[in-house]
């Protein structure tokens, strides 16, 4: 009870704005599509959107798809946002930075840049933190090297940037995303004392590079600014963590086995357990998790026979059918969202809950299908949104593509940054063949505001 | 900015008012006046509705002096000035009109050159091929050849190399410190000193690394140096300077200067007064050299003579670490380091003595060398193109690309090694290698191994080997030791398991019956730390598809690399690890297949995809990829797409798994694999082609191709672009390659002693 009124206190203080309260966005990127069937009420199945304006409908008034249990306690503010297309972004096993920023990638194997900030540290980005966005991923790129071991330490799925040419960094391993989270504040007087005596060292390293930095030529000399710049975000970073250690310690979650664990649901169950903790303590407003990836094998779920790539090409697993292989994962991924969900929901905000000052976003960087076309692309919303959106409790569906009415993730993107209070006229490129057919699409889709 | 004057010299020859015969002046308020000037000339044919030629003028962005569109203002100024548009059957603007849009251009795209984003472009990669390939080897310039000063940042694999030196074989400490400096995975050469940054994501990698290391440093395989100090309770000066000086060298690879010793000393006593523990505070120290900004980056600042051109020589020591770090990924050996302190690299022979003894030795690993060859070919991608396993064989396609990458690395070992017309060789070789250990292999000891795998198969052709347990029996053991002494003599890891046999048994049998000898490489692939062995059976089968070989009809020669079919297959760009590589997941790519051609052997470059475009094949079933490609005959397409497809559409013969083919699996439809030289700058080259053979001998021949070799080389080497100030370097490269040969060696004896290599200067704003 005592972490809502601290949080608040120091949030308030790092944003510009009156709001009372920092708004949090979580992304769950998972691989190989989301499938739209799968998370449609049965009866909305076949519920067209009408000329011009989307569909709409209350989901009180529905029964959750199968996979989709797990979120009937959260009904209320569940929102399904469906037929928005991403056809400028690279289509097929993944659309890398197109997912989040809007814009083509060269090929499958290659992300090219970030053209931008893309949508989850952009959202983060008017709410700083000690930590600013956190990426923490099980697995990297969506298409990784056959029987590729599950990554360790800092990789880079080209999936999240901070600004152009600039990727998000995410956290592989869950027991060094503790360490960099939570280390400030926990563990010995020994561990405390080295963090100190670390501290000093930064101050002293960053006197020397700024005395190198003299006899550099001045066309190199950005290069040293880049390294005194991370010297110098380090250091203003610990100097928020210090203010912040008794929160630390209340809010950090526990350090189980699991943290260290070579099993895939294991990382996932912990790197959960650690967006909840980033939120709660109010360390980070923003966190990506990358679910997995192609290779991915989720032995832990009974699939032991065959990868992600593989069922998703309709290939059947440890005698499931390839569909049925889909639910359970999709299944298991609710899950974990709903105990993040349940978890915010604890935590009590204003005359509410910290989740109603949330959005949790879960999508894949493939769009609707394994190879996905992107003529749309499901989004599955949980939390409250903080009020600015038209979208939890309900059923949400786009004009088809190529009919009047229909919009992009673009304009998807544009909305959800208009309804958080940043103006920009349009999010991302355009679709230049709804251009041509003269169904320009820019700007935001006012229905789906609050 | 003479670094950036060939964008001037080669794009702009002249400015405006120069190329009018009467003296029209331009109008005062120029700029101004060109939005209209295109509204009312251009957008006509140049705009929404229409874009003839691809090109959209209606919003192009105004910046032209901060370098916004440069390619299409680019292209805006030449026609104008040349008269090319608008087309003489459509009205002419005013003259005036003309020389003031014309004039304003020339200004603005001259400014354009020092802004950040033109910079950034030039200094990519991609970009090199602009600088002029006509005045690279004319002999025309004859400016003095350098580098800019320059920081650059240090290369992952000698970064690995530096934590194998000191973490050995702790195999949990190795896992834990992660690869700091990611390089970017795009085709081509990705170690270019200009905009490669250490950013706050690399800090916190490399200080989470440096925290394990120094913990290790500290518990493990500690140095007397570090044992003395955390054995006192009050460390003397000496001990710390002893300290600082031993993690110098092993983090650094120097040793501290004085003022430096002098820091670092009062830094250490300071903080282990601070925290009241000798432990401690050495750690922290050793930690902070850890993350000096020479640890971090190279330094090129050329600290040795100056030359009275405004260039200043490198010094002893930065030779030392430059001619080390070309060729090794490891900090200058003792010869090195005695040879800067002699002053031995005052003068060119010194640095070429130094270069060739690394060269000659072979107990130094080089293997830059071989990275230059996997990345100017491109074929060590191939196991990052994703696969659906079930089109080749129903089978994890996973080790496939792997051992073709490596049977494709053998072949350019092997042409290195004779070092003679390396870079035909390397494009027309009939020869290749399968299954085979490589250059190193000893046919005698083949043999012996081949007679010890017979002996095996006749000893458990009547037991029940598919029964064996994966530990085998001792007396067991024991037989199979006494069979040859092959198998007595192999490592621990290799020793004969039942696991093993059972893989042999499978494949023996089909070889004897067939009469054929087995494939013999023991391939060895570290992945992190683990080891495939490809003796397998079940593995050989699939690899061999590549080459259209089958299991049980190829026989394996001991003597390679071998003539495999010089009908279908000559070169490297016939192997299918780099068909693969230039491949998508389900088809070929003809275009990316021809783009590598153009750009690479013809230096020859192609535009990015316009932003309008969305560059999709259609499906169809009953037509093969050479006629779905149909649509970029369009005019607005053709103009880029004709110097990429003819040349890749040769290479149909083969599938995205590098098989030869005469059928289009999809649409059974007989593969057309003619091809053609278009406009490659070199008229003896131009002209159709029958084939990918044909295509590529064709090639092999040509001074062009090598000169687009050696361009290559020196981006490697030098990690930048080419100016036209490297003119002489690149010049002189390409005749010592020529006048020795083809030698690569000789190539890069010249490349690496070149002023270019020696020389910086200071690059000023």
């Amino acid at each position: 009870m005592l972490l809502a009124p601290l949080v608040r206190q120091l949030s308030a203080e790092a944003t510009a704005t009156q709001e009372a309260f920092p708004q949090r966005f979580v992304f769950l990127v998972k691989s190989s599509g989301l499938t739209p069937a799968a998370i449609t009420p049965d009866a909305l199945l076949k519920g067209a959107a009408g000329g011009g304006t989307p569909f709409r409908a209350a989901l009180k008034d529905h029964a959750l798809p199968d996979s989709l249990q797990a979120l009937e306690p959260f009904k209320d503010q569940v929102g399904i946002v469906q037929g928005f297309s991403g056809k400028m972004c690279l289509a097929g096993h993944t659309s890398y930075f197109g997912a989040m920023g809007v814009h083509a990638s060269p090929s499958e194997t290659s992300s090219g840049n970030p053209r931008r900030a893309t949508i989850d540290t952009r959202l983060s980005s008017k709410y700083p933190s000690p930590f600013g966005h956190v990426g923490l991923a099980l697995r990297g790129r969506a298409v990784g090297g056959a029987g590729d071991p599950i990554p360790e330490g800092t990789i880079y799925p080209g999936l999240s940037a901070l600004a152009a040419g600039r990727e998000l960094p995410f956290q592989a391993s869950p027991d060094q995303a503790y360490d960099q989270l939570f280390g400030s504040a926990m563990g010995s007087a020994q561990g405390r004392k080295r963090y100190a005596l670390e501290s000093g060292m930064l101050d002293f390293l960053s006197d020397d590079i700024r005395r190198l930095r003299k006899e550099i030529p001045a066309a190199e000399q950005e290069k040293l600014n880049h390294y005194l710049t991370a010297f110098e975000e380090m250091q203003e970073r610990r100097s928020k963590l210090a203010v912040m250690g008794d929160l630390i310690r209340k809010g950090a979650p526990e350090l189980t086995d699991k943290f260290a664990s070579d099993r895939g649901i294991d990382r996932l169950e912990s790197h959960f357990a650690l967006a909840a903790s980033c939120l709660i303590t109010g360390l980070s407003h923003g966190v990506t998790i990358r679910m997995d990836n192609l290779e991915h094998i989720y032995t832990g779920l009974g699939l032991t026979e065959q990868n992600v790539h593989a069922i998703g090409h309709g290939t059947g697993s440890n005698g499931r059918a390839a569909d049925e292989c889909r639910d359970v994962i999709r299944a298991y991924h609710i899950k974990l969202m709903a105990g993040l969900a349940a978890k915010l929901r604890s935590i009590p905000e204003g005359s509410g809950t910290m989740l109603d000052n949330t959005m949790i976003v879960y999508f894949s960087d493939a769009g609707e299908a394994h190879h996905g076309a992107l003529h749309e692309w499901p989004f599955l919303v949980v939390g409250g949104c903080g009020g600015r959106l038209a979208i939890p409790g309900h059923y949400l569906r786009m004009p088809d593509y190529g009919q009047v009415g229909h919009g992009t993730i673009g304009n998807l993107y544009t909305t959800i940054l208009n309804a958080y209070g940043d103006p920009v006229v349009h999010f991302g490129d355009p679709d230049f063949e709804l251009e041509r057919q003269g169904l320009p699409q820019r700007g935001a889709v006012a229905s789906l505001m609050a | 900015m003479v670094c950036l004057g060939f964008l001037a010299v080669s794009l702009i020859p002249g400015s405006g008012a120069e190329t009018q015969k009467e003296v029209t002046q331009p109008r005062a308020d120029s700029g101004a006046s060109v939005r209209p000037f295109l509204e009312n000339h251009c957008v006509r044919c140049h705009g929404a509705k229409k874009a003839k030629g691809g090109i959209r003028l209606d919003r192009l962005d105004g910046r032209v002096a901060q370098g916004y569109d440069f390619e299409n203002w680019t292209i805006v100024l030449e026609q104008l000035r040349e008269g090319e548009m608008p087309p003489e059957d459509e009205d002419q603007p005013d003259d005036v009109d003309r020389v003031s849009v014309v004039s304003w251009l020339g200004d603005e795209l001259e400014k354009a050159h020092s802004s950040e984003r033109i910079r950034y472009l030039t200094g990519q990669f991609a970009y090199g091929n602009h600088v002029s390939h006509k005045k690279l080897f004319s002999g025309e310039i004859d400016d003095r050849s350098f580098s800019p000063a320059r920081l650059w940042r240090i290369n992952p694999n000698i970064y690995d190399r530096t934590k194998q030196r000191i973490l050995k074989h702790h195999w949990e400490e190795l896992g834990r410190v992660r690869q700091p400096f990611a390089l970017a995975k795009r085709p081509g050469i990705n170690d270019y000193a200009v905009d490669l940054h250490v950013d706050s994501a690399t800090f916190e990698t490399l200080l989470r690394n440096a925290r394990t290391i120094v913990e290790h440093q500290l518990s493990r395989d500690v140095s007397p140096m570090f044992r003395a100090l955390l054995e006192s309770e009050k460390p003397s000066a000496e001990q710390v300077d002893a300290a600082v000086r031993h993690q110098f060298k092993a983090l650094v690879y120097r040793l501290p200067d004085e003022t430096e010793l002098k820091r670092y000393r009062e830094y250490m006593l300071r903080a282990i007064g601070e925290a009241k523990d000798v432990s401690e505070g050495l750690a922290v120290c050793l930690k902070a050299i850890a993350l000096i900004p020479e640890a971090v980056y190279r330094m090129e600042l050329g600290l040795g003579r100056e030359d009275g051109h405004g260039r200043r020589r490198m010094s002893g020591h930065e030779l030392a670490f430059a001619i080390s770090f070309a060729l090794t990924d490891d900090p200058p050996d003792a010869e090195l380091w005695s040879a800067a302190r002699e002053g031995e690299f005052a003068a060119g022979e010194g640095i070429r003595a130094q270069i060739e003894r690394l060269l000659d030795d072979d107990a130094i690993a080089k293997p830059k060398i071989l990275r230059f060859f996997q990345e100017f070919f491109g074929y060590g991608r191939a196991p990052d193109v994703f696969k659906d396993a079930k089109r080749y064989q129903n089978y994890d396609w996973g080790i496939v690309p792997y051992q073709l990458v490596h049977e494709a690395d053998l072949l350019v070992l092997h042409i290195l090694d004779q070092d003679r017309q390396v870079l035909r060789e390397l494009l027309t070789t009939k020869k290749f290698y399968v299954g085979h250990f490589g250059p190193g292999g000893d046919p005698v000891k083949l043999e012996q191994r081949l007679t010890a795998l017979r002996l095996l198969h006749d000893y458990w052709m009547d037991k029940a080997w598919k029964k064996l347990e994966y530990e085998l029996e001792p007396g067991v053991r024991a037989d199979i030791e006494g069979l040859h002494p092959y198998f007595r003599t192999q490592p621990a890891k290799h020793r004969m398991s039942g696991g093993l046999i059972r893989d042999y048994m499978e494949y023996l049998p089909v070889c004897y019956r067939n009469g054929i000898r087995p494939m013999l490489a023991q391939f060895t692939l570290m992945e992190g730390e683990r080891e495939r062995n490809l003796t397998s059976a079940h593995d050989q089968r699939f690899f061999l598809k590549a080459y259209n070989l089958k299991i049980d009809q190829f026989d394996c020669p001991t003597r390679q690399p071998f003539e495999l079919n010089p009908a279908q297959r000559i070169g490297l760009l016939t192997h299918p690890a780099w068909l693969i590589a230039h491949s998508k997941n389900t088809e070929t790519n003809p275009i990316v297949r021809g783009k590598w051609i153009r750009e690479r052997l013809l230096a020859g470059y192609i535009p990015d995809v316009p932003i309008t475009v969305n560059a999709v094949i259609p499906e169809d079933p009953h037509k093969t990829l050479r006629e779905r490609l149909g649509p970029t005959r369009r005019a607005e397409c053709w103009r880029c797409h004709k110097k990429m497809n003819p040349l890749g559409m040769a290479f149909e013969a083969y599938d995205d798994f590098g098989r030869f083919r005469t059928r289009d699996e999809v649409s059974g439809k007989p593969i057309d694999a003619r091809g053609q030289l278009d406009s490659t700058g070199d008229p003896r080259l131009d002209g159709k082609v029958e084939s990918a053979v044909e295509l590529v001998q064709r090639l092999g021949e040509s001074e062009r191709v090598r000169q687009s070799f050696v361009r290559h080389a020196f981006r490697y080497w030098m990690g930048r672009n080419e100016m036209l100030s490297d003119s002489a370097t690149l010049m002189a490269a390409d005749e010592a390659y020529l006048k020795s040969g083809g030698s690569f060696r000789a190539l890069l004896v010249s490349l690496l002693s070149s002023d270019s290599f020696v020389y910086r200067k200071r690059v000023e704003e």
